[in-house]
């Protein structure tokens, strides 16, 4: 069961970092995605200006194409379209396909611009600034001619190529950037408090007015970067976004955080069934250990007296006894005396049984405590002179008058008493005191013998419960002692409690209600 | 033909059944020493010379099993019989495993143990006993 839950607990923690290292890569790959967006965003905004400064917007151009396209097809001979500045461009093309070449003047700088047809099929349109060479701007087919991303697709590499050199803050503003990379991270689902940073690749600095207040220039994993501009997938300008997260963590556990907290909670039920299962088997053992030495002691404290009865009867028979009166009276005292042994610990065992079901009858009078006690160490004062021990008496009232059985009370005193004699050392001396509070009277009987250990002490009152000794029998008993006083004390509705300490002595407290 | 007289060891902590018991033997013609426990029955054996020994199991200070197991590490193989009230298996099987030669349960009769330690005293060779009685007729055999 320890290997299946050691198991269990190897594959959930394997689980959870795998869990948490795909959403990592994921949470990388998005942050990419979205510093691509940023970088087209920020190449589309280029573009959207050069339409519309040169063209008049997108819309102008893709009319100017779709008027070129449609009078490609029509007989006439000669194409026109109008710039913003309502410049008429008249370009002809001959029944050969040739084009003519058309000079227009646009911001200032002279343009041309040359409507190539080179088939029916293809149109190109080729501008020129003064100074610079011819470059095709539009080449498409007939079919991409009415694509409005293919345009502006073309047109945006057009610009970047005619803006590469300007400075950054010609071509796009700090707050553009922080707008489009919080737009972009936001549809990747990335809510994550971002440091933005533009970095110029070839003086290794980064760009003033261009770093947010968190941004720190270094390298670690939470710096993400992408070249600012690019044209056909390359860098077009020294200038890098960076990007920083102050941790990914809101992100990475987002999307697994119920299952990892599911997951934990049903690996500590399992713990917990576990703990209990441990617990119960041990339990389950102790009580077996329980039973089985009280067996060994029951069978030991009945089967004993048996056999000096059965040795007493054949020592009676004995031919060198029979004749001897003597010898047989001492045989006879000693057959009553085991029987009575016999008898004492079978009423032992039968009352806790009774106690147990509570079939046990209490014979409730009014009686003076003190009387009782009295007897009690009437009782027990030949086995504490026998040990050459002292007991003292201390009582700091004149009278206790109680509802009480007389003679499981006297057994309670007499049981306590007993122990003192039972677990004592050299030099035994017991003390006993009765006081009384406003509710309840109080008899102390406290000993100086050896004690008990802690573990002991919480267990003392358990019926058939021992200090484990296995066949060292130094003491007699079954365990049910304490177990019968606690059981006699609460029927009086009152309370016993223990203390002890190892090689010191034990001080055991009874409180009986005044009623 | 009557019984020999021989030393017996008897350790047993009951007070009533342990007389009985020394009595019974020593009216067999046994002498008995008889401790109380299983730490004064190992010191008496070792200060001894006994043909048997008789322990109980549940004893203080010592149990029967480990003093057992003690004088068998010296290598003494004096008879032991163990005469318990512990009859469990497990008891049993560690009562032969230290090397006893019987094991009685309480209560048990008398003369069965008597015919044990006789049988015991008949195999042992080592021990001489201090007398003798194989008298036939007008011949004494040695």
């Amino acid at each position: 069961m320890v290997i299946s839950l050691l198991g269990i607990i190897v594959l959930q923690t394997k689980w959870v970092s795998s869990a948490v290292a795909e959403r990592e890569k994921e949470f990388d790959n998005r942050v990419n995605n979205a510093l691509n967006e940023v970088s087209n965003l920020i190449g589309e905004d280029e573009a959207t200006v050069f339409i519309r400064e040169e063209f008049g917007g997108m819309d102008s151009l893709m009319q100017n194409f779709l008027v070129i396209k449609d009078e490609i097809h029509s007989e006439s001979d000669s194409i026109e379209f109008e710039t913003h500045q309502s410049q008429r461009i008249q370009i002809s093309i001959d029944n050969n396909g040739e084009s003519h070449e058309i000079i227009r003047e646009v911001h200032g700088v002279p343009h041309s611009m040359e409507l190539h047809h080179p088939s029916e099929k293809e149109i190109e349109l080729l501008i020129q600034e003064e100074g610079q060479e011819r470059q095709t701007i539009i080449d498409l087919n007939e079919r991409e001619a009415t694509n409005f991303d293919h345009i502006r697709s073309a047109v945006k590499s057009y610009t970047f190529g005619k803006w590469h050199s300007q400075n950054l803050e010609d071509r796009v503003s700090m707050t553009s950037i922080e707008k489009s990379v919080e737009k972009a991270l936001s549809k990747e689902g990335i809510d994550e408090s971002v440091e933005i940073g533009i970095v110029n690749r070839e003086t290794s600095k980064p760009e003033d007015g261009y770093i947010s207040e968190g941004f720190q220039f270094s390298k670690d994993d939470n710096n993400y970067t992408k070249d600012l501009f690019t044209l056909n997938n390359r860098a077009s300008s020294p200038y890098v976004l960076n990007v920083q997260f102050n941790g990914n963590d809101d992100f990475v556990w987002s999307g697994i955080r119920p299952l990892v907290i599911l997951s934990i909670l049903f690996t500590v039920l399992i713990l917990i069934c576990f703990g209990y299962s441990l617990y119960f088997i041990f339990k389950q053992k102790r009580i077996s250990q329980i039973k089985n030495d009280f067996i060994n002691n029951m069978t030991h404290e009945l089967k004993t007296p048996l056999a000096s009865i059965s040795l007493a009867a054949a020592s009676i028979s004995h031919p060198k006894v029979i004749e001897n009166p003597n010898e047989i009276s001492r045989f006879v005292t000693v057959i009553k005396s085991e029987e009575q042994r016999i008898n004492a610990h079978v009423e032992r065992v039968l009352d806790i049984a009774a106690l147990d079901s509570r079939d046990l009858k209490m014979d409730f009078e009014r009686l003076e405590l003190l009387d009782v006690l009295q007897t009690s160490i009437s009782t027990i004062q030949l086995s504490i002179n026998a040990v050459d021990g002292v007991l003292n008496f201390n009582s700091m009232i004149k009278s206790a008058s109680i509802e009480e059985d007389e003679f499981h009370l006297v057994n309670v005193f007499t049981n306590v008493l007993d122990n003192s004699i039972k677990y004592s050392k050299a030099n035994l001396e017991i003390d006993v005191s009765i006081s009384e509070n406003e509710n309840s009277y109080c008899v102390i009987i406290s000993d100086n013998g050896i004690g008990m250990r802690k573990k002991s002490q919480k267990l003392a009152f358990d019926k058939f419960y021992r200090e484990e000794t296995g066949n060292i029998h130094t003491r007699k008993g079954f365990g049910l002692g304490l177990s019968y006083v606690k059981s006699i004390i609460e029927a009086h509705q009152g309370e016993v409690e223990l203390e002890s300490e190892l090689n010191k002595g034990t001080t055991v407290r009874i409180r009986l209600p005044k009623n | 033909m009557s019984l020999a007289k021989r030393n017996i060891l008897l350790v047993e902590d009951e007070e009533n059944f342990g007389s009985l018991l020394q009595n019974y033997l020593q009216l067999s013609g046994h002498e008995v020493d008889w401790p109380k426990d299983g730490a004064t029955g190992f010191s008496t054996f070792m200060s001894g010379k006994y043909d048997a020994c008789i322990f109980d199991v549940m004893m203080p200070h010592m149990d029967g099993f480990e003093l057992t197991e003690k004088i068998r590490s010296r290598g003494n193989q004096t008879p032991i019989i163990f005469l318990t009230a512990k009859k469990m298996r497990e008891d049993m099987i560690r009562g032969y495993e230290v090397v006893a030669d019987n094991y009685l349960n309480k209560p048990f009769d008398i003369e069965i143990l008597l015919l044990k330690l006789e049988a015991i005293f008949m195999r042992d060779g080592s021990s001489t006993p201090e007398e003798s009685n194989f008298d036939i007729g007008q011949f004494h055999l040695l």
